[in-house]
């Protein structure tokens, strides 16, 4: 997939607790065969280990998965990163699973995810964060800006809770700044 | 080529008319293997196929020889080798705690695996109290499992198969052939040692009809035998392995066949296994 | 669209910096490693190896690669290493279902068994632990000799003492709520110097050996091994050698539990029957029909 020039492998959203709403709202709106990965780190109850997947497959138009240690990462697939795991992109496109102590309160940690996808992809990589309570996910969306990838920050004031997008503004100045429609249609003219 | 497909083609309604008359199905299985078997029987009785169709519906003595032919099993020493290995780590020393292990080959045909499986109970040491009956409709085949004497063309297979087996084995990493064949210079043959061929009863059985003793089993053998019946007698048939097994004894079919129908359930599958009556327990 | 900003020099955050080694560097040092210290560090993941690699820098005060290939081949620095190269377990009971589902397999247990069970890498004691307050609460403790493996001493060493160094009281108490004991979890430990100190009881039978599990093996076969969570750490082709190795020394008809979110390496399943697909326990195959005989 190619615009402005540029061949993206992936796309990488995170989000806390809260943001499951605008995940399904987004997923909701995106393009069923929308050909990249699009891989989830959101904050989660480690308690509950399943209901979430199937929560985001009634909504979504991709099909939303769980993945396990060494999966192939594929396109036309949501990757929702599974609880008290953190998920990461390695270099032979697959996603390897950690259980290394928390990262800001949060396993998975956004900042994890977000790090090891501007790590792998370098520039072919768009990242996104939405609403959320803490500042886990800032300095890896960072990571993909000086990466040179492409960076997407939910726009405040649609936010129900804004500690993790300012916190991502604080640190430097995305290519987005965006709400959840317009994150969706941005998506899909990438996809068209 | 046309005369190829019109083959076929008359197999299949010389199946379907042995089916009509005979206890057995073969119409899924007809195959080259099955081609090949009854051009033999065509040659050997200088007939061609009318008239073998014509034989079937009327001579049932005929019929039987033609089954015979057909289900002769061609078997070797250790034949899937992943089989024997779970037996031999996994199932078989399970047995170590038992007075006498009763073991029944169903079909045994030549014989081969009834010595495969008394060289994995020499080498577990439980050879002495092993009682062995095999069974076959095959009188034939029955003779050559008695006298134990091989043609070793397979050579090669043979002792691949043989090695991989007993090497998997720990107090037994190095064990040679001639510990259990004497390998003849002249003509290649191989032939059992008698320690092992005075073990096994072989005599003539048949599946669907005859009875077996009254004693039950350990461990029923019964490969590449199932498939040829159909329905019915398959059910049939486990009945009657599920009555002659001990709680808990186990059932060893042909790899490609499986427990169906109303006997699924009183059997459990455990590895290469089906274990009569075991809702699975957990134990070390 | 035009960017609004012009990027410049990257600067990765620390933790995916990783000492600025780049990917040949990783490859090199992870062999040269693996060499000395006889553990397969060239088989990790990059990400993780790098991780890892800062940690054990920075809590050795190493200033370089020289600096630390030095202090590799003059030997000081191995326990060190394996001390601080592995991922300890942050919490007690992790996953309740699967301690619940492993209780229930334990309550089904022919009486007056005995057996062993292998904790091959035992990288801190939670779950060691956990498992031993689950067969106390079974009335089990002396029939389950326990075997801890680690490669470094000192992880040993706290496990046969019963200390955890990780300070998360209320993630395992909440935990033992959930697997919904017989008991209460304070019961179980006393603070030492604001340390968790199992009690010594519970540590009647369990044995510790130092060293990698794919160099050192027990010498009894194990009736159950706990793997969970210890595979990510490693690529599939070490990964498979060690189920390979494991599933030689697990007892005809015995268990290995996996992490839930671990695949078993394909070409083991042949030796294994999955019995609880969420909580990933695997009986391989075979059982002891000796002391399960009814009839």
């Amino acid at each position: 997939m190619e615009i402005n020039g540029k061949k993206y492998k992936a796309v990488v959203i995170g989000g806390s607790a809260g943001s499951f709403s605008v995940v399904s709202k987004i997923l909701s709106k995106m393009s069923p065969d929308f050909p990249l990965p699009v891989i989830v780190c959101m904050h989660r109850l480690k308690h509950v280990r399943s209901g979430l997947v199937e929560g985001l497959n009634l909504k979504s138009k991709i099909k939303v998965v769980e993945p396990c240690d060494k999966d192939k990462i594929e396109g036309n697939k949501v990757y929702l990163a599974p609880s008290n795991y953190h998920l990461f992109i390695e270099f032979d496109n697959t996603f390897s699973l950690s259980t290394e102590s928390v990262h800001n309160h949060s396993r998975p940690a956004i900042d994890y995810t977000f790090s090891s996808a501007a790590y792998t992809y370098r520039d072919k990589v768009l990242g996104i964060i939405l609403t959320g309570a803490n500042k886990d996910g800032a300095n890896g969306l960072k990571d993909i800006h000086d990466k040179n990838g492409t960076t997407i920050v939910q726009d405040p004031a649609s936010c129900d809770i804004d500690t993790m997008t300012k916190a991502a503004l604080n640190l430097f100045e995305p290519d987005y700044i965006l709400t959840p429609e317009k994150i969706a249609e941005y998506l899909n003219q990438l996809a068209s | 080529m046309t005369e190829k497909v019109e083959n076929i083609a008359e197999i299949r309604i010389f199946l379907r008319e042995l089916k009509k008359h005979s206890s057995y199905d073969f119409c899924d299985y007809s195959d080259s293997s099955i081609m090949r078997r009854v051009s033999k029987i065509l040659n050997d009785n200088k007939i061609d196929m009318d008239q073998l169709i014509t034989r079937i519906r009327t001579d049932s003595e005929f019929v039987e020889n033609v089954v015979q032919d057909i289900t002769v099993n061609t078997t070797e020493f250790f034949r899937d080798p992943w089989m024997w290995k779970e037996l031999y780590k996994n199932y078989l020393p399970s047995l170590k705690n038992k007075k006498i292990i009763n073991i029944w080959h169903a079909g045994c045909s030549s014989g081969q695996e009834v010595y495969s499986n008394l060289i994995l109970l020499n080498e577990l040491g439980l050879l002495d109290k092993s009682r062995v009956v095999a069974t076959d409709i095959n009188n034939e085949m029955l003779k050559i499992a008695r006298t134990g004497v091989y043609n070793a063309k397979y050579n090669k297979t043979f002792d691949d198969n043989i090695r991989d087996v007993l090497e998997c084995g720990e107090m037994s990493a190095d064990v040679s052939v001639e510990k259990y064949f004497d390998i003849s210079e002249d003509d290649g043959t191989i032939r059992i040692k008698s320690f092992l061929r005075k073990i096994p009863v072989f005599k003539y059985h048949d599946l669907v009809n005859g009875d077996i003793d009254s004693i039950k089993f350990d461990i029923i053998f019964c490969r590449n035998v199932l498939i040829y019946f159909n329905t019915s007698l398959q059910t049939r048939i486990l009945q009657k392995f599920h009555k002659k097994l001990v709680n808990r004894g186990m059932l060893i079919l042909g790899n490609h066949e499986g427990v169906n129908g109303f006997y699924r359930a009183k059997f459990s599958k455990d590895g290469p296994v089906y274990i009569k009556n075991s809702a699975y327990t957990f134990q070390f | 669209m035009a960017r609004f900003i012009s990027k410049t020099v990257p600067t990765l955050s620390s933790f995916e910096r990783g000492l600025g080694l780049g990917l040949k560097d990783v490859r090199e040092l992870s062999a040269f490693m693996s060499d000395v210290l006889g553990i397969p560090y060239d088989h990790m993941p990059v990400s993780f190896f790098k991780r890892r690699l800062t940690n054990v820098f920075a809590k050795n005060n190493i200033r370089n690669v020289e600096h630390f290939k030095e202090l590799l081949t003059s030997g000081d620095i191995k326990e060190n290493i394996y001390h601080d190269f592995s991922v300890s377990i942050t919490e007690m009971f992790r996953d309740p279902g699967f301690w619940r589902y492993l209780r229930s397999l334990l309550q089904n247990l022919s009486p007056g068994k005995t057996f062993t069970v292998w904790f091959p890498d035992a990288s801190s004691g939670e779950e060691v632990f956990s498992f031993l307050i689950l067969i106390a609460e079974l009335n089990m403790l002396d029939r389950i000799k326990v075997i801890c493996q680690h490669p470094s001493s000192r992880i040993t060493e706290d496990i046969r003492k019963g200390i955890l160094r990780n300070k998360n009281a209320e993630v395992n108490a909440n935990n033992y709520i959930r697997i919904e004991g017989n008991g209460n979890f304070k019961d179980y430990y006393s603070l030492q110097d604001n340390i968790f100190v199992l009690n010594t009881y519970l540590l009647q039978n369990v044995e510790t050996v130092t060293g990698h599990f794919l160099n050192t093996a027990i010498n009894e076969p194990a009736g159950l091994i706990m793997f969970r969570n210890k595979m990510i750490y490693y690529d599939k082709e070490v990964s498979e050698k060690g189920i390979k190795t494991l599933t030689g020394k697990l007892s005809p008809g015995g268990l290995i539990a996996i992490g839930g979110k671990e695949k078993m390496p394909e070409s083991t399943m042949s030796s294994f029957k999955c019995i609880n697909e969420k909580e990933r326990v695997f009986k391989k195959h075979g059982f002891d029909i000796s002391w399960n005989n009814g009839n």
